[in-house]
């Protein structure tokens, strides 16, 4: 035995040692793009007045992780071991035995104050290692959805590298009544739908609501004079008041710059439409084209520099960019069809616009230079996309045809996949994507 | 393994303890936000409008406003806040109990398993890795315009592109619901989970590697199997003692494929931000003698393209990748150690485009 | 026949209630100078008081329609917009909200701005007939007052239209 291990070695001593230094390498380049499996037991209550929300906030968290079509998760019944405490050990081999590779376990009490705490740890199964550290949310019960939404979006964050878009919130333009008379009224919403809230009456219509930056004021287009004009409205007590306009024009398609401070907008006077800015404090105003075309639809990059917008003036709808004060513009879109409504990224990377192309409408996303147009949805009319706060979701309106046709709002991943419909009470509309919330 | 154990014994101890005194870790003002719900209810939104507005809502025609007449705004735009305007200013209004949302890093949380080289988001690369990382710069500009190409995907200009749009829509991963369904609309407590088919498909079935998978490494000359037999540890001591393993011929091209293929059976970037399409990560690792990876000789070589934590979230996903496929071991012939015992996977996602 | 005229009397009857109404009949306007001119002739000499807003909409017509994402006019077009400028000259007490719509086939955003592009072509067309600009003012409704609900060309055709509104001068 001995003879043969020295034998060996000796032998081996004559091999050259640099062979069996150099690793194997390899290349791998074509990698699944499917969704992680991950676990999420029910959160265990601490006490006995969190016994309610311990099943409901893990309930929204896993509604939340498998709605960005990113994650799957592994049925409740599958599971081997179950989390009988926050801080017991976790027995990583069950839940590799039943493939999920994150886990999510929490606990929630009420503490003495009335005030919901929720906490929550994160494992990567089959590193078997806690993804980061656990985290605590505390607030008032009536927000324990908003607490599973920032549970949801650290974890997302911790596995995905971007920022989640959960705990955000959307206004929108809720719609009853018959397609000729409809009646329209701004409401607000969690991103998924839930808590839906109004923010006028319906005595006139009101069109196309965009959130300001930090989500507390809101600009819309109201009829409230029976013309068409810009409103500002603040979301906390719901005080609006019209933005002052040049006399006998009419203004619309408001949207905020990323300093909340300064609004870019189509302004009409005798029957032209251009595009102008105004700044919120002062009220001044400026002319940013001056076309006889129809310009309108602006969108600022998110630095503030430049605007992207949609004009007629080469005969059909195309996308342009100018500087933000103005200027020549450069066309971008060159494919068939017609582009309306850019909306660019919170990355600054893309911008998304609804395209009328072959009879049907479709949401697409372009690279700023206009390059790599890919088109994401198709339908009878798809428009006016909006982007989750972390760029990756674009919602967006889809209204059904014919003499019951309406509205209601839908997202998709930028890749195009997981088309989602978001359910709402009525008809709804013109969808804005608010920030993720402090 | 069992010293793993150990110390997430010791972790969770330290957790209990925190769970224990959490109350405390409370008191301590960490970094809270306040959080302003600001919203009414529909109660309180009814009984604020009921007030102001005179309906007119008849038919579309209102009876227009003579523009002499008009009350609406001057051209001239001062100073001073634009005027309150006609609209019926609402009162302010309760805004119903703002939940505010603290936010807070509880104890600091035991470490249950310190062998594994966990990126923490705060330190770049694995503890681990530090030493080879040669961290190539990160170009950060680059990465999103990639992110955008589908280049499979992309739809062509014109009719084609509905057709191919509606196969897209089509093919949504029948795991993502058609409708979120809002905790608000659902039982409470009976939330309707959906059943998801557990098996992935097993796409990469053809790979030549398949078949061979029975026949279990063994270690190389059956007189050293005796004695190193015991356990990988000592074999990889002993190994090391030895001054080498067997070698053996090099890998065939259909031996290295076939374990290419293993690997790559399990990396999945599903889950990865789009920032990580761009990066590509090299990792290294050790293999003990049956094909298994030590987990602990995970590391992170180089990589390119993307943000730090781009970068992070790839390596982690191709870690994932090397343990999860290699928990029985990889199918890599015995004999030929030597050429397996380190390896360096370089992952590439970028042709993929994004997801 | 007498049908058209019963309707037509409790049009006036109903007075300055109906006005708002009006435009909702106003599509026949620019189809009835070809088929039912005889219908209208008689309800022009029997029941309506040319002074009226009520005969402004029925039988001056209100309503004017338009080509896809067009906003030129066409001869008919015009021609009932001469009819309308003819009036608004002989009742210089009145005044004109002119109202432009699309179809549902565009963007919210341009179909707003299309709306406002046809309702001025009316104005400017009115005030090359002589109409003060002073008495008109343009508004656009984009494609949110449908007037037809189907989705076919036959309601997009109704839809892209203007509507000229007349209202007693003072009244608000």
């Amino acid at each position: 035995m001995r003879f043969i291990l020295s034998l060996i070695m000796t032998l081996f001593l004559f091999i050259p040692v640099a062979s069996a230094a150099e690793p194997l390498k390899l290349r791998l380049d074509n990698p699944l793009v499917e969704p992680m499996p991950f676990a999420t037991p029910d959160f265990q209550p601490e006490t006995a007045a969190a016994n309610e929300y311990a099943v409901r906030i893990a309930r929204v968290v896993a509604s939340d992780l498998t709605g960005t079509g990113l994650f799957r998760e592994i049925p409740p019944q599958a599971y081997i071991s179950n989390v009988s405490s926050f801080a017991s050990p976790v027995q990583y081999s069950d839940w590799r035995a039943v493939n999920a590779q994150a886990l999510i376990t929490g606990a929630v009490s009420v503490d003495a104050g009335g005030r919901l705490v929720v906490k929550f740890r994160l494992f990567d199964i089959f590193s078997g290692a806690e993804m980061g550290d656990g985290l605590q949310f505390a607030g008032s019960t009536d927000a324990w959805r908003r607490m599973a939404h920032k549970v949801s979006d650290a974890v997302y964050q911790r596995i995905t590298g971007e920022s989640g878009y959960f705990d955000s919130r959307v206004v929108f333009v809720s719609e009853t009544g018959p397609k000729e008379n409809r009646a329209k009224r701004l409401a607000i919403m969690d991103y998924d739908g839930a808590n839906i809230q109004y923010l006028t009456d319906s005595s006139s219509i009101v069109l196309a609501p965009r959130f300001s930056p930090t989500g507390d004021r809101v600009l819309y287009t109201g009829y409230e004079t029976g013309f068409p004009r810009i409103y500002l409205l603040d979301v906390s007590n719901v005080g609006r008041r019209a933005l002052a306009m040049p006399e006998g024009t009419m203004s619309f398609a408001p949207r905020f710059a990323p300093d909340g401070r300064t609004v870019v907008f189509s302004l009409t006077t005798g029957g032209n439409t251009d595009i102008y800015r105004m700044d919120l404090n002062s009220g001044s105003l400026s002319r940013l084209t001056n076309s006889p075309a129809i310009e309108t639809a602006p969108s600022f990059s998110p630095d503030g520099s430049q605007i992207v917008f949609e004009s007629d003036r080469s005969g059909t709808q195309q996308l342009y960019i100018m500087s933000a004060n103005g200027g020549e513009p450069q066309r971008i879109s060159f494919e068939d069809g017609r582009y309306g409504t850019p909306v660019w990224s919170p990355r600054g990377d893309l911008i998304a616009f609804t395209k009328q192309a072959g009879g049907r409408f479709h949401i697409g996303v372009m690279n700023v230079d206009g390059s790599r147009e890919r088109l994401l949805t198709s339908n009878f009319l798809d428009e006016g996309p909006t982007w989750s706060p972390n760029g990756r979701v674009i919602m967006f309106t889809r209204e059904t045809q014919g003499v019951n046709g309406a509205p209601s709002l839908y997202s998709v991943d930028i890749s195009g996949r997981n088309l989602r419909s978001i359910r709402t009470d009525n008809a709804a509309s013109d969808p804005s994507w608010g920030p993720l919330q402090p | 393994m069992s010293i793993g154990t150990y110390i997430s014994g010791i972790g969770h101890i330290g957790l209990i303890t925190w769970a224990i005194f959490g109350g405390e870790f409370r008191s301590d003002p960490l970094p809270f936000e306040d959080v302003q719900v600001t919203t009414i209810s529909g109660e309180e939104f009814a009984a604020l409008t009921a007030q102001s507005i005179a309906p007119n809502v008849v038919t579309n025609v209102e009876v227009p406003v003579a523009p002499e007449v008009a009350e609406t705004p001057e051209l001239v735009v001062p100073e001073d806040e634009p005027e309150q305007s006609e609209v019926a200013q609402a009162p302010p209004l309760e805004v119903p109990d703002a939940p505010e949302i603290d936010v807070s890093t509880p104890a600091p949380p035991p470490e249950p398993d310190p062998p594994v080289n966990e990126t923490d988001p705060a330190d770049e690369v694995g503890q681990e890795a530090v030493d080879v990382v040669a961290p190539v710069p990160t170009e950060a500009p680059e990465p999103d315009v990639e992110t955008a190409d589908t280049t499979q995907e992309a739809v062509e200009p014109t009719d084609e592109g509905e057709t191919v749009v509606e196969e897209v829509e089509a093919t949504a991963p029948p795991e993502a619901g058609t409708e979120i369904v809002t905790e608000a609309e659902e039982t409470p407590g009976a939330p309707a989970r959906s059943i998801r088919p557990q098996a992935r498909p097993d796409r990469l079935q053809t790979a030549q590697a398949e078949p061979e998978q029975e026949a279990e490494p063994e270690t190389p000359a059956t007189e050293v199997t005796e004695t190193i037999d015991t356990s990988d540890a000592v074999a990889e001591a002993l190994g090391a003692a030895l001054g080498d393993t067997p070698s053996g011929p090099p890998l065939t091209p259909g031996e290295t494929e076939g374990f290419r293929l293993a690997v790559g059976e399990c990396w999945n970037i599903g889950a990865l931000g789009t920032d990580s399409l761009n990066v590509i990560v090299v990792v290294g690792f050790s293999m003990d003698l049956n094909a298994k990876p030590v987990s602990s000789s995970i590391r992170l070589i180089s990589s390119s393209g993307g943000t730090d934590d781009a970068v992070n979230r790839s390596y982690e996903s191709a870690r994932r990748a090397i343990l999860r496929c290699g928990t029985s071991g990889y199918n890599l012939p015995a004999d030929k150690y030597d050429h397996w015992k380190e390896i360096e996977i370089t992952f590439d996602p970028t042709k993929m485009g994004i997801r | 026949m007498t049908y058209l005229k019963k309707a037509a009397l409790m049009l006036a009857l109903l007075g300055a209630a109906a006005c708002t109404n009006g435009d909702r009949f106003g599509n026949n306007g620019e189809g009835g100078a070809g088929g039912p001119g005889g219908a209208n002739g008689g309800i022009e000499s029997g029941t309506l008081d040319p002074a009226t807003p009520q005969y402004f909409n029925q039988t001056v017509g209100n309503t004017i329609n338009f080509a896809v994402d067009q906003s030129t006019l066409s001869p008919s077009a015009q021609s009932v917009l001469d009819g309308q400028a003819a009036w608004l000259m002989a009742n210089t007490t009145y005044i004109a909200v002119i109202e432009g719509h699309a179809d549902e086939q565009g963007t919210r955003e341009y179909n707003l701005a299309l709306g406002a592009r046809r309702a001025a072509a009316v104005r400017d067309y009115l005030v090359s007939k002589g109409v003060a600009g002073s008495r008109m003012r343009t508004l656009t409704y984009g494609k949110e007052r449908p007037l037809a609900s189907c989705s076919t060309e036959e309601c997009y055709a109704q839809n892209r239209r203007s509507v000229t509104i007349i209202s007693a001068a003072g009244v608000s």
